[in-house]
């Protein structure tokens, strides 16, 4: 990749008594990705936040967000990065307003910032009501907004769309997107195969603490997907082809030639499907 | 290292927060009706009262004289009436203490040796002023005669022995009462307001969104700061609702703030060992009954073991300094003692609590 890493990460062990919630994963993320995390429950995607956040010092490995190691350097990262959680942890007896102006006096940032972050994900109309009245789409665009309120270099997103309805996480998504384009590392954890896809520029796919696959979603997909084709025959024939079998190469010839072809899909797999080969089991 | 502007920014949110949570409330507002309740049902009083009325047709020097026998023992009150039916009337009625009829050249007859009648009334019922009072009658008239008394007797209500007389005796039960609640207000915001908000903080994990950019030592350093300021707000709302004034305020006032941060440590400690409100909110109680309990033991005059057991927790020791403070009397000798105490308990709470938060942060 051609920018340099604003997170670098080596080694990283982090256990739990007996438990090993990470078992020594390696990775780097460039300034400006998107970078999805997928894997299971207890996979060790939020104890990567964690650490990366410096909420949990590592067992053993390192750790750097924006060059500045997680252990001995936590205070000059803080300013740099925020976090979408995965609970929905706001101020419920407060205004949305006041939710934002908190965290920017804790930032030091102007009180338009909350203004215009209110502003941003739709909220400006319901910015004075107590967030107990919010739908659960509401709250989770006002936890986007108070994550953008210092403008942060690197945004961790912790299940950012989970038990959202379709049209909320698709606006969840969009201000992502938005974000990443203003030159922001974005940092996707997710159990959406489809919203993965559809983000992210690379994913690591985690499994039982370990980074078993790391690429872009595309790359993946044709690695462990099938090269296969799906023909669609104007008798409504289906006839699954083979891309590397020169006996298949010829048949679709002659069926072109002849004008028998209604349609041909290529049956690269998705990203669940990598997921499975990789991990035994479906997220 | 700690920056304020992050502690006064929590605080502000904590203030306003805060006040919206009904437990939180409870906990400020119980301690202040408890205090208002004894402030109403107590009286200070304990020097017994007497209304003496009288009749008499030419100045007399009689109530005078009568004063100055029965002295500091009864606060008397004497009021003329127009006539003897009058007199006899108030008494009947019990609406004063004794009655006098004292004749016309009552004190020009008496210092003549002529013996004239005076008439005194006691109510159906005499409580102990009227008794005393009407028992420094005669004296008062033999020295009106000019006769030079046998001995001169002074009267003296003598004090308890030590073992025997309570503070109350001496302060009062409202002014006890008052600082007793005083305690029981600081105890509760300290030991159950301010955890409160900062379990919900676990909880609700807030607290996860604040460690983002804050420390733990912020964190705690901006509850602490709202629990002094909810004392700094509701103490003095208390004296000024009962109109109690300290005599010394400056012991008073180091009294307060120094059993507010020892108890905010002890509440802060407790608020990172519970992990709902809800449940810090029921077995507050439990925690808080041996921390308010030493407060209305010090000064009844319970055997001296209790009263010391009391006095070595530091809301035994702020009550005794409390009181101290709100009288001019100095009635326990061991101020210092009583502040040792304090800030030893004190220096225990901040040191578990300074171990507590470097393992939450390891």
């Amino acid at each position: 990749m051609a920018a340099a890493p604003v997170i670098e990460v080596e080694g990283l062990v982090k256990r739990y008594g007996a438990v090993q919630a990470l078992a020594g994963i390696s990775f780097s993320v460039a300034e400006g990705e998107i970078f999805g995390f997928l894997g299971h429950n207890g996979a060790g995607k939020t104890t990567t936040i964690r650490v990366l956040t410096g909420r949990t010092k590592p067992t053993s490995g390192s750790a750097k967000v924006a060059g500045h190691d997680v252990v001995s350097d936590m205070p000059r990262i803080k300013p740099l990065i925020n976090l979408v959680f995965e609970d929905q942890n706001l101020y419920e007896r407060l205004t949305g307003y006041d939710n934002l102006i908190l965290f920017a006096d804790l930032y030091r940032q102007p009180h338009s910032r909350a203004e215009e972050l209110l502003s941003l994900v739709g909220l400006s109309d319901a910015a004075k009501r107590r967030v107990k009245t919010y739908s659960s789409g509401m709250k989770q665009r006002l936890l986007v907004a108070r994550a953008l309120i210092n403008r942060p270099r690197v945004l961790f997103l912790d299940e950012p769309t989970r038990g959202l309805d379709p049209a909320s996480a698709r606006e969840i998504r969009n201000i992502i997107r938005d974000m990443s384009r203003e030159g922001t590392t974005v940092f996707l954890t997710t159990h959406s195969m489809e919203e993965a896809d559809e983000l992210c520029d690379r994913v690591a796919f985690l499994a039982k603490g370990r980074i078993v696959a790391l690429d872009t979603p595309r790359e993946l997909k044709l690695r462990y997907g099938q090269r296969t084709a799906t023909v669609l025959l104007r008798d409504r024939r289906e006839v699954q082809i083979c891309l590397d079998d020169a006996t298949d190469a010829r048949r679709l010839a002659e069926w072109m030639e002849a004008g028998e072809v209604l349609t041909i899909h290529s049956n690269e797999g998705t990203l669940e499907d990598v997921f499975i080969a990789l991990a035994g089991q479906p997220l | 290292m700690v920056a304020l502007y992050k502690i006064l920014a929590i605080f502000r949110k904590d203030f306003r927060d805060a006040l919206r949570d009904a437990r939180v409330l409870v906990a400020l507002i119980v301690p202040l009706g408890i205090g208002v309740f004894y402030n109403l049902t107590f009286e200070d009083e304990t020097t017994p009262e007497a209304t003496v009325v009288y009749a008499a047709a030419e100045q007399t020097r009689l109530p005078e004289v009568i004063r100055s026998f029965v002295g500091d023992t009864v606060r008397i009150t004497f009021e003329q009436l127009p006539d003897e039916s009058e007199v006899r009337q108030r008494v009947a009625d019990e609406d004063a203490d004794l009655g006098l009829i004292v004749p016309a050249g009552f004190d020009a007859a008496v210092a003549a040796g002529q013996s004239p009648e005076l008439i005194v009334l006691q109510p159906p019922s005499a409580s102990f002023a009227s008794s005393f009072v009407a028992a420094a009658v005669e004296p008062a008239v033999r020295a009106l005669s000019g006769q030079q008394p046998p001995a001169i007797i002074t009267m003296e209500q003598v004090a308890e022995t030590p073992d025997e007389a309570t503070v109350i005796d001496s302060v009062g039960l409202r002014v006890w009462a008052v600082m007793a609640a005083t305690v029981m207000m600081i105890s509760m915001i300290a030991m159950l307001a301010v955890p409160i908000v900062l379990t919900e903080e676990v909880e609700k994990k807030t607290l996860d969104a604040l460690i983002l950019i804050v420390s733990y030592p912020e964190v705690i350093a901006a509850k602490a700061l709202l629990g002094v300021v909810y004392v700094a707000v509701m103490v003095p709302v208390l004296l000024l609702i009962t109109r109690i004034q300290p005599s010394d305020s400056a012991i008073f006032v180091a009294t307060v703030v120094l059993l507010s941060v020892t108890l905010l440590g002890f509440g802060l400690l407790m608020g990172g060992m519970f992990k709902n409100a809800n449940q810090l909110n029921t077995w507050g109680g439990v925690f808080l009954l041996p921390v308010i309990a030493p407060a209305f033991i010090v000064g009844l005059g319970l055997p001296d073991t209790i009263d010391r057991i009391a006095s070595i927790f530091p809301t035994g020791g702020a009550t005794k300094l409390l009181l101290d403070s709100a009288t001019d009397q100095r009635l326990f000798s061991d101020s210092l003692t009583s502040f040792v105490v304090m800030a030893v308990w004190g220096f225990a709470a901040y040191a578990l609590l300074v171990w507590q938060l470097s393992r939450r942060q390891a």
